[in-house]
């Protein structure tokens, strides 16, 4: 066994409807490693929920192959229950019924482990237990979803993807609609998560200055295929960016941290006035 | 539940008093000296007993279906009425009486054993192929993770209008029925007209397996409310799950059916008052909708026995002029809540 590589996705393409259709994903390959955030960005539509799907071995690639360390099966041959123990997913733009509480909720990541009959057991709790406390929710266990945060909301999908005993997670937008204060919030439980050593962790994230922050490693998809591939700061770039984005982007050096600061330029629409394209 | 089993059994042309009931229901040596007319014996045995406890499984099999099909489908509307299932299991049911008795020479009152039989699986098939079509016209292609209001609506849409269309056949089927419709006829309105132990004995095997199956999928319907993505996230076999679930809920639709006619609201507001007033965990709400739904409906029949008496008026009135208002009463103090 390579302890290094947890997830291993080799030269995945897919079609949505079959042969002669447009490639949504071409020949994308990437490893996971256990204690690294792994960034995956890229605009609208580059494929990065459908790379996630694949990864999570909820969808069939058309062509590669997504193994999980040293199991030979690929992950989409698996047993439900077998990929739940392996791959975690916190999904994008989650529907939650409003009414289940953040126990609950968290306990329900042990289902996989438990089956559909067998009475819920002593480990099943202490997993659940350690989950919330990882996400810092001990607190707030009774309350019901609809009465949480977004950023609440959140951590509890989080707290139980970690019930599910999973040593790789996927996050889709984790920060989507969420504010300043509780995207810090998420990206840092992510940060230390994978601070923990235990889990290798892919993070699909639009904001490309949480990206500079929180991942350790960055590949940007564009239309399905792996434009860069790198550190924030290899892949942060001015000249890689605007390629990708179709528009002009000024990268400047964050104040306090040093990485970099990624400032979409306006001038072109702005007619030149570049300060107040700096203010965003 | 059990005030509600004493006065379906005590109460109609003839009031048992509950120590006859009892003393009824002892094996002979724990009587003691009490002796009941035979008359009495006969009430309680060929006609009270059997209709209250038909009445009870099919209350249960309703209010149990409907608590499931609402957790599988995470639509508070989805119960076995609103779906169609219960008037494609009725379709189904009127197709089989239709063809026996065609064949058949004594089609009274006495049922033949096979019809007991034949009646219910057709219900069955009935049932699941509705269940099946609307499910398959009522979900968007793709659309798994969002769009669920329209995904919603859609399926309710579907279940009513196939649920239409049976019942449109249905009233065909009878119509083009020559000679005796009086158990068809007796049937579409909800009676509990076929006397005797025998519909209880052919009901029971069906509503007993899928009530049983249901309630022990409580936790696989609670991973199902955050919707089929995450619930494969969380290592569901969700079609495995969906087809378990359709299958025993719909089984016991379809007996229920076979037996009582379509009764309709009993599914819809029982798992409804019991997810207002206790529990939205299916572990302990899919139990205890079967146990509300039998003594809500024992309840109802007992109104429908006696509010006019000696005429009966058909269950389903009463079950939709009784469930309405509560369930109102209901939705409104959760709004204030």
């Amino acid at each position: 066994m390579n302890p290094g590589i947890a997830l291993t996705i080799e030269q995945v393409s897919h079609r949505y409807n079959g042969e002669g259709s447009s490639l949504v994903l071409d020949r994308v390959s990437l490893q996971l490693a256990p204690g690294r955030v792994t960034a995956l960005v890229g605009p609208n539509g580059s494929g990065k929920t459908t790379l996630i799907r694949i990864a999570s071995g909820l969808l069939d690639p058309t062509e590669g192959r997504v193994h999980v360390a040293t199991h030979s099966l690929p992950l989409n041959r698996m047993t439900p229950e077998a990929r739940a123990g392996l791959v975690a997913v916190v999904p994008q733009a989650a529907y939650l019924p409003a009414d289940f509480t953040v126990e609950e909720t968290v306990r329900l990541g042990r289902m996989a482990a438990r089956g559909w009959l067998a009475a819920e057991q002593a480990s099943d709790r202490q997993a659940a237990e350690r989950a919330l406390e990882a996400v810092g929710l001990g607190k707030l266990r009774n309350r019901p979803l609809g009465k949480l945060s977004g950023g609440e909301q959140q951590r509890s999908l989080i707290g139980r993807a970690l019930a599910q005993g999973a040593p790789i997670l996927l996050l889709d937008e984790p920060t989507a609609h969420l504010d300043l204060r509780h995207q810090l919030d998420v990206l840092r439980l992510v940060r230390s998560l994978a601070a923990s050593g235990s889990y290798a962790i892919l993070l699909a994230l639009h904001d490309l200055n949480l990206v500079s922050r929180f991942s350790d490693e960055v590949i940007l998809l564009v239309e399905g295929r792996i434009a860069a591939t790198g550190t924030p700061r290899e892949v942060l770039r001015e000249d890689i960016l605007s390629a990708a984005y179709g528009v002009p982007v000024q990268v400047l050096e964050h104040p306090v941290h040093g990485t970099p600061l990624v400032v979409p330029d306006g001038a072109e629409k702005l007619g030149g006035d570049v300060e107040a394209a700096s203010t965003v | 539940m059990f005030f509600a089993l004493w006065l379906s059994t005590a109460v109609g042309a003839v009031t048992l008093p509950l120590r006859e009931i009892l003393a009824g229901l002892l094996p002979a040596p724990l009587r003691g000296d009490f002796v009941l007319s035979s008359t009495a014996q006969a009430i309680l045995y060929q006609i009270r007993l059997p209709r209250t406890v038909l009445v009870a499984l099919v209350g249960a099999a309703l209010a149990g279906s409907g608590a499931a099909y609402q957790g599988l489908f995470r639509n508070p509307l989805a119960d076995p009425y609103l779906l169609g299932v219960a008037s494609g299991g009725g379709l189904g049911a009127v197709i089989a009486m239709t063809w026996q008795m065609q064949g058949a020479s004594d089609y009274v009152r006495d049922v033949p054993l096979p019809s007991l039989v034949l009646v219910p699986l057709a219900a069955f098939a009935g049932a699941l192929l509705t269940v099946v079509l609307v499910y398959r016209l009522g979900s968007v292609r793709g659309t798994s993770m969002r769009l669920m209001d329209s995904h919603t609506s859609r399926l309710i849409l579907a279940g009513v209008a196939i649920g239409a269309f049976a019942t449109a056949m249905t009233t065909f089927v009878m119509l083009r029925l020559q000679g005796d419709m009086y158990r068809p006829v007796a049937w579409m309105l909800g009676g509990f007209t076929i006397g005797g132990w025998r519909p209880v004995l052919a009901s029971l095997p069906f509503i007993l397996v899928g009530l049983v199956a249901l309630a022990a999928l409580g936790r696989v319907l609670n991973v199902l409310q955050f919707g089929e993505d995450q619930a494969s996230h969380m290592g569901l076999d969700v079609p495995r799950a969906r087809t378990v679930i359709i299958v025993a809920a719909s089984l016991a639709t379809a007996a229920a059916v076979a037996f009582s006619g379509i009764i309709g609201f009993v599914g819809l507001a029982v798992p409804h008052a019991v997810r207002l007033m206790w529990t939205h965990d299916y572990r302990r709400l899919v139990p205890l909708s079967i146990l509300f739904g039998a003594g809500a409906l024992l309840l109802a029949d007992v109104v429908a026995r006696t509010l006019v008496a000696p005429q009966e008026i058909p269950l389903g009135v009463v079950t939709a002029a009784l469930g309405a208002p509560f369930f109102l009463y209901q939705l409104r103090r959760a709004g204030i809540e």
